[in-house]
């Protein structure tokens, strides 16, 4: 019963040597592996250098691009009189000149300048004024394309012509109102009461550095990629090497897979306080809900470079497919055109939930602009669940290969 | 012609990459070509037209009206009466402007309180131009009740009001009402197929013929230096010219005739020519500098996405601040977009427009002579270590 015992215990020993010896070759061939993969110049660039380049030119266009080109200024509008004038209508402008009313406001809603008929269309075909209001009896204004800054010349005018005809209207049908309605115009009021919609923001801008932290996720797929081949004997030297080696081939597929993933991980924590930190992008300040986001999107990306390596396929033809697809799912996310992905999600919502850059994208929107916990859980799930089906893939792929010849 | 013939067979086989980034630049050209439709540009002056929702939560006669008023001014859209969808759709620019008509407005309005309510992207001119038409809507029917009117008398007179327009003349500047035509568009988006595709075919074909067992065996044959790189030249300027040709004969087909029909087609083609140069010369130090086809892709993204965000292609000059305008003046996307602008804006070109169109053609020119120099100095340096 005793020497039963001790060699039942012998034998337990073997297996917990046996065990720890595996354990020292994982992280033996994890640290190699990361000192391959940072040595990697060309996967290094499309993962970390690519994305911080191209956030940066995010953040030169599309980050002032609200400020620029949205923003409500004093729109520069000139004016000739043109005859005797008509003192009404100067008035009703010199009330609305943003160097007039300085005093009291930022800005005005026009930037008046008083100009001559032979000036005032030089200032029109440079494009020194927005428009040109002829101050006469019946005023009238004369532009040069149709866009918001003149169609908010023509509101003034309307609103102009208009008040003059509600006076003369009060005038005719209730004379004895009309003081009463004078007094009213004068005190114009503010009727309308402005409301948040409840969000962060409302700068669409952001949809851009969102599908581009989902692109750089992907792009996890160029580390991935490569391990798949430094693990198949048929597509490398170092993997035919490796193959063998009298080492389970699990501890191999697991030091490559965590070894790119750290990686990636850490590529797209430097992005995040890249485009935060440096570039000052409000992305979120949640720190624990931006990094399981972070995490499962560099899983998704190493996961899926995985299993396009372990395809059956010419080495181009697997780029292609890594490239074009993570362009691909990029792009639906608003990469390109940052109404994408609402776009698909009118039209084909299906898509976005398959699509681990719009989830990406569209957590990061529940970070940073409206909070929705249980959409962003959605998110991190379904993301989840592709890492799962991509790992679990690539894994059934990549174990026990045997090869005859390579 | 042994080596011409061989610098058009390695092209050859990279043919698809080529295309790719051609492909890419006509879908982007589409893609925005298309959401201009609606714009149309007609013969006179039409005020533009927002996106406006309107959240009746009154049901009276005054909500009916402000619909009735901003569905002749704007275009109406419906949305649900929900914080998270009516913020998504505000950020996803659906709708320019939400109007909340309360419970209980119209006592508000007598009393002369604020009435309404208003969502929309604050401190914009879209904002600006919606909340002025509706707020001077509101004092008119405020004016007409304080005068003793009913809301339903003070609401029709009102809505009447609104109907009257004032004369406003639209002075066709570029001959298109205002609106630059399509094919500026295109042309516009067309230093990205240049760059991308022209780098691309120039340095991989550079790249094959950097390899040491293939610059020994044309060393050691009996065409001269000279006649070799008389060739490079020739296929380079070959595959150049057929990237031109597609892009033209394409805005051609597309446009009926595109840039042929304006008066400016000299400045286009001259201004599309510099930019070739430019991206050939590029191309030549893209396949000078790099050290393989990985470095290369890497190097071609860095010069096309570079140029192009940089230099007002992706986006327009005027959403680049200040500060990164004056650092793009030294790009030559830059003086291409702001020729391309002035020949959208202007229909005649004046002494001073004229002055900038021919500064701009120039100094692509001087910066494609730059890189092209400094692609030779490397090239020296690399054939004298070998």
């Amino acid at each position: 019963m005793k020497r039963n015992l001790s060699a039942c215990t012998e034998a337990q020993l073997q297996a917990c040597e046996h065990e720890n010896q595996e354990e020292s070759i994982v992280g033996h061939l994890y640290k190699f592996n990361l000192l391959q993969m940072v040595r990697r110049r060309s996967e290094m660039f499309w993962t970390l250098l690519f994305p911080l380049l191209l956030s940066t030119l995010f953040y030169v266009t599309f980050g002032t691009g609200a400020e620029v080109t949205e923003q409500m200024q004093s729109i520069p509008v000139g004016l000739v009189i043109e005859g005797q004038g008509n003192t009404y209508f100067e008035t009703f402008l010199q009330g609305l000149d943003g160097s007039a009313i300085a005093e009291q406001t930022d800005s005005g809603t026009i930037d008046l300048r008083l100009l001559e008929a032979g000036e005032a269309r030089a200032a029109l075909e440079s494009g020194t004024v927005e428009g040109v209001f002829y101050s006469k009896e019946e005023p009238t204004l004369t532009v040069t394309g149709s866009q918001i800054s003149e169609s908010i010349l023509e509101a003034l005018l309307n609103a102009y012509l208009q008040n003059q005809k509600l006076m003369r209207e009060i005038l005719e049908e209730n004379p004895e109102q009309l003081m009463n309605a004078v007094e009213q115009m004068a005190h114009f009021q503010e009727r309308i009461e402005p409301v948040s919609a409840g969000g962060k923001t409302t700068n669409d801008s952001l949809t851009y550095f969102f599908a581009l932290i989902g692109m750089a996720c992907l792009f996890g797929a160029f580390q991935g990629m490569t391990s798949a081949s430094n693990l198949r004997a048929d597509q490398s030297a170092l993997a035919a090497r490796r193959s063998i080696t009298p080492r389970h081939r699990f501890s191999m597929v697991v030091s490559e897979m965590l070894a790119a993933f750290t990686i990636q991980f850490l590529n797209c924590c430097l992005l995040l306080i890249w485009i935060r930190f440096v570039l000052g992008v409000s992305i979120g300040d949640h720190l624990i809900m931006i990094l399981p986001v972070c995490a499962l999107g560099s899983m998704v990306g190493v996961a899926m470079g995985i299993f396009i390596g372990c395809m059956r396929v010419q080495e181009g033809i697997k780029l292609g497919i890594l490239i074009g697809g993570s362009l691909f799912f990029s792009f639906l996310s608003g990469l390109m055109f940052g109404n994408m992905k609402d776009l698909v999600e009118h039209h084909a919502p299906i898509l976005n939930r398959i699509n681990p850059s719009a989830l990406i994208a569209d957590a990061f929107y529940c970070i940073s602009v409206y909070d929705n916990p249980a959409r962003y859980g959605m998110n991190l799930t379904l993301l989840a669940v592709i890492t799962a089906i991509l790992v679990f893939a690539g894994y059934w792929r990549l174990r026990r290969e045997r090869y005859d010849s390579i | 012609m042994t080596v011409f013939k061989g610098y058009l067979l390695i092209i050859k086989r990279n043919l698809h990459t080529i295309l790719m980034y051609i492909f890419i630049f006509m879908g982007i050209t589409l893609a925005i070509q298309k959401s201009f439709t609606d714009s149309g540009a007609g013969d006179g002056f039409s005020s533009a037209k927002l996106k406006v929702a309107v959240m009746d939560r009154d049901g009276g006669s005054l909500a009916d009206t402000l619909k009735r008023m901003l569905e002749r001014k704007h275009h109406l859209v419906e949305i649900q009466d929900d914080a998270q969808i009516i913020q998504e759709e505000l950020y996803y620019r659906n709708v320019d402007y939400i109007l909340v008509v309360p419970e209980g407005a119209e006592e508000l309005l007598r009393q002369g309180e604020m009435a309404v309510q208003s969502i929309s992207v604050p401190n914009t001119l879209n904002c600006y131009y919606a909340r002025s038409q509706i707020n001077v809507f509101l004092n008119q029917i405020g004016i007409y009740l304080n005068c003793g009117y009913s809301m339903e008398e003070a609401c029709a007179k009102a809505l009447k009001l609104s109907e009257t327009g004032a004369e406003v003349t639209l002075l066709d500047v570029n001959g298109n009402a205002g609106e630059r035509e399509l094919y500026n568009y295109y042309f516009g988006y067309m230093p990205y197929a240049f760059l991308g595709a022209t780098i691309m075919a120039v340095s991989l074909v550079l790249l094959e013929f950097k390899r040491t067992d293939i610059r020994q065996r044309m060393e050691s044959c009996a065409v001269p230096f000279w006649k070799q790189s008389l060739a490079m030249a020739g296929a380079f300027l070959a595959i150049g010219a057929a990237i031109w040709l597609i892009c033209i004969v394409v805005q051609t087909i597309l446009y009926q005739g595109g840039i042929f029909r304006s008066e400016h087609r000299i400045f286009y083609l001259l201004n599309s020519l510099d930019c070739l140069l430019v991206s050939l010369a590029l191309g030549f130090l893209a396949g000078m500098i790099s050290g393989g086809p990985s470095s290369l892709s890497g190097i071609n993204n860095v010069f096309s996405l570079g140029l192009c965000f940089l230099g007002g292609i992706m986006v327009p000059l005027e959403m680049l601040g200040e500060g990164v305008q004056k650092v793009s003046r030294f790009l030559p996307t830059y003086w291409y977009s702001v020729i391309n602008g002035i020949l959208g804006d202007y229909k005649t070109l004046g002494e001073e427009l004229s002055g900038t169109i021919w500064k701009g053609l120039l100094i692509q020119l001087l910066f494609a002579l730059a890189a092209f120099s400094v692609a030779m100095v490397i090239r020296r340096w690399r054939l004298q270590e070998a």
